[in-house]
């Protein structure tokens, strides 16, 4: 494995870092939740698409079709009726109850699944990849999850960016109480976020399980990978948040050339880097898009 | 006929303390109802418990007859009730126009749309893209103003317009007021400036420590007075005009 192999590999991982953190960002950047269960929800859509399958016979492939709109769903209804609740009562409370979710979730899935790791079962593209040249080759795999990711993105971008109800989401992120003074149920908007972020880790966490094996308390790893993006992204900022994923994404690719232990430390190192010189982040403009 | 924006015997309280005091106004349609006082007054606190962003200790707001008391201030602009901030408020990262769309959101059926806001401030065509935090206080105010005209109100509500602007800005923003009186709707106005509010408003009242001290239209009420009463000098709560 080469430096422009890794490199390369490091980018396509970072396009799914990036995704997976999308969704910690938006929720922070508009309503300040910091969701500690984000990683499990990840790991939990993994194992939903597990038990949809064969109970629907649908192509792994395929079955982010059923699981992103379940999520998006669950995810409005978490928002409105358990995070709005606690975010009247300071951030704090938002945080623990959060951690509460993380906790529950994650027991869950252990008392019914069994701590045993499980992944997407997707055939023969897993092992195969396109020659580009004497040294750099890229998984199907990584090609496929790569473009989905940057597809996802691409469409929470233009959401955000061009739709009534996605520069509403805007608005409340920068005032809430303008917000309302134009019309707006800030409640609603802020389930919309959630949705947002709750279908994109939802897919993340597919490709996650298409790509390597989740566990059921895997999820406070992602977490802690998703932090690091949004954390050298910039609070609350995008693009900045894409940054931080191919950044880490590269880190630990590169890392690996050296050792493997390397490659799980060296995107920590960067991101202790990253907020010792620039402790707000590359982006540290609280801007949503 | 009932009044446009009926206020009856509101009292807003913040903590132990009385922002405002069983306060009552009216404003009619084709009105422009000004109130004036010191800092501290509870001039904002007066607007800000109308628009529902505050909850009255007592009394009732009635919009067209209706009891908007308990409405939250969202539902508020879908009734009709829209309120230009004080500090303008503008969201300050998206631009010109998507602050504009964001005003129609909730936009009730009316006369003022895009074409029409854009025809009361034609600079706002070509700085459309421009980011709203790159605007002059002046502009910003006619943003602000622009965003809640394209909810088609019944009643509109300015915190303040004057904060911050120059002289010519805020001589810019008032020579539109009589266009939107014309086209029927009623203007609540809390004016810093009382010059500026004795010589656009229809009816003024004048607050201190969250009571009313005066009210009358402008032509009747001189100077004196309206020191006396802005400041509590000597015998508070004249009352003068019908």
């Amino acid at each position: 494995m080469t430096f422009v192999n890794a490199l390369v590999q490091g980018i396509l991982l970072g396009g799914l870092f990036a995704l997976f953190a999308c969704g910690l960002s938006l929720m922070f950047g508009v309503m300040e939740v910091i969701n500690l269960a984000h990683g499990d929800v990840a790991v939990a859509a993994v194992y939903l698409a597990v038990v949809l399958i064969p109970a629907t016979h649908v192509p792994a492939i395929w079955i982010f079709v059923l699981v992103v709109p379940v999520f998006m769903v669950g995810g409005y209804l978490l928002q409105r009726l358990l995070f709005q609740q606690a975010l009247g009562s300071g951030p704090i409370t938002t945080l623990l109850v959060s951690f509460g979710l993380s906790v529950v979730l994650e027991n869950v899935l252990l008392e019914v699944f069994t701590a045993n790791s499980q992944s997407l079962n997707i055939g023969s593209l897993v092992s195969g990849s396109v020659q580009v040249s004497n040294q750099v080759y890229l998984p199907y795999l990584s090609l496929i999850i790569l473009g989905t990711a940057v597809v996802a993105l691409v469409v929470v971008q233009v959401f955000l960016a061009r739709t009534r109800t996605g520069r509403m989401v805007r608005a409340v992120a920068d005032d809430r109480e303008a917000a309302q003074l134009v019309g707006a149920s800030y409640r609603h908007l802020f389930g919309v976020a959630a949705a947002l972020a709750f279908g994109t880790v939802a897919l993340a966490g597919l490709a996650l399980g298409m790509y390597t094996s989740v566990a059921p308390s895997a999820g406070p790893s992602y977490l802690l990978y998703g932090f690091a993006a949004v954390v050298i992204g910039g609070l609350g900022s995008l693009w900045g948040t894409l940054l931080g994923g191919m950044i880490l994404g590269v880190a630990s690719t590169v890392g690996a050339l050296v050792d493997p232990d390397f490659g799980a430390m060296l995107p920590y190192l960067v991101f202790l880097a990253v907020l010792a010189v620039r402790p707000h982040g590359l982006f540290p403009k609280k801007v949503l898009l | 006929m009932s009044a446009l924006l009926e206020v009856r015997d509101l009292t807003v309280c913040h903590g132990q303390l009385e922002a405002v005091r069983a306060l009552s106004l009216t404003v009619n349609a084709g009105e422009v109802v000004g109130i004036i006082g010191a800092n501290g007054a509870g001039k904002s606190t007066l607007l800000r418990t109308i628009a529902g962003l505050h909850k009255p200790a007592a009394g009732s707001v009635l919009l067209d007859g209706q009891d908007i008391t308990r409405l939250p201030p969202d539902r508020r602009v879908a009734a009709g009730l829209v309120l230009v901030p004080e500090g303008r408020r503008l969201f300050a990262s998206l631009n010109v126009e998507e602050n504009l769309l964001a005003g129609c959101y909730r936009a009730r059926p009316g006369p003022w749309d895009m074409a029409r806001v854009l025809r009361l401030f034609p600079w706002m065509e070509e700085r459309k893209r421009q980011p709203a935090s790159q605007l002059s206080g002046g502009e910003q105010q006619a943003v602000a103003i622009a965003r809640a005209l394209l909810a088609n109100p019944r009643v509109l509500m300015l915190d303040e317009p004057s904060l911050g602007l120059s002289p010519l800005a805020l001589r810019r923003i008032y020579s539109v007021l009589p266009e939107l009186v014309g086209s029927g709707l009623g203007v609540l106005l809390v004016e810093q400036d009382v010059r500026q509010a004795l010589r656009v408003t229809n009816w003024l009242k004048c607050l201190l420590e969250g009571r009313q001290t005066l009210e009358g239209p402008p032509a009747e009420l001189d100077v004196d007075q309206i020191e006396a009463a802005y400041f509590g000098i000597g015998n508070v709560a004249q009352r003068k005009g019908a």
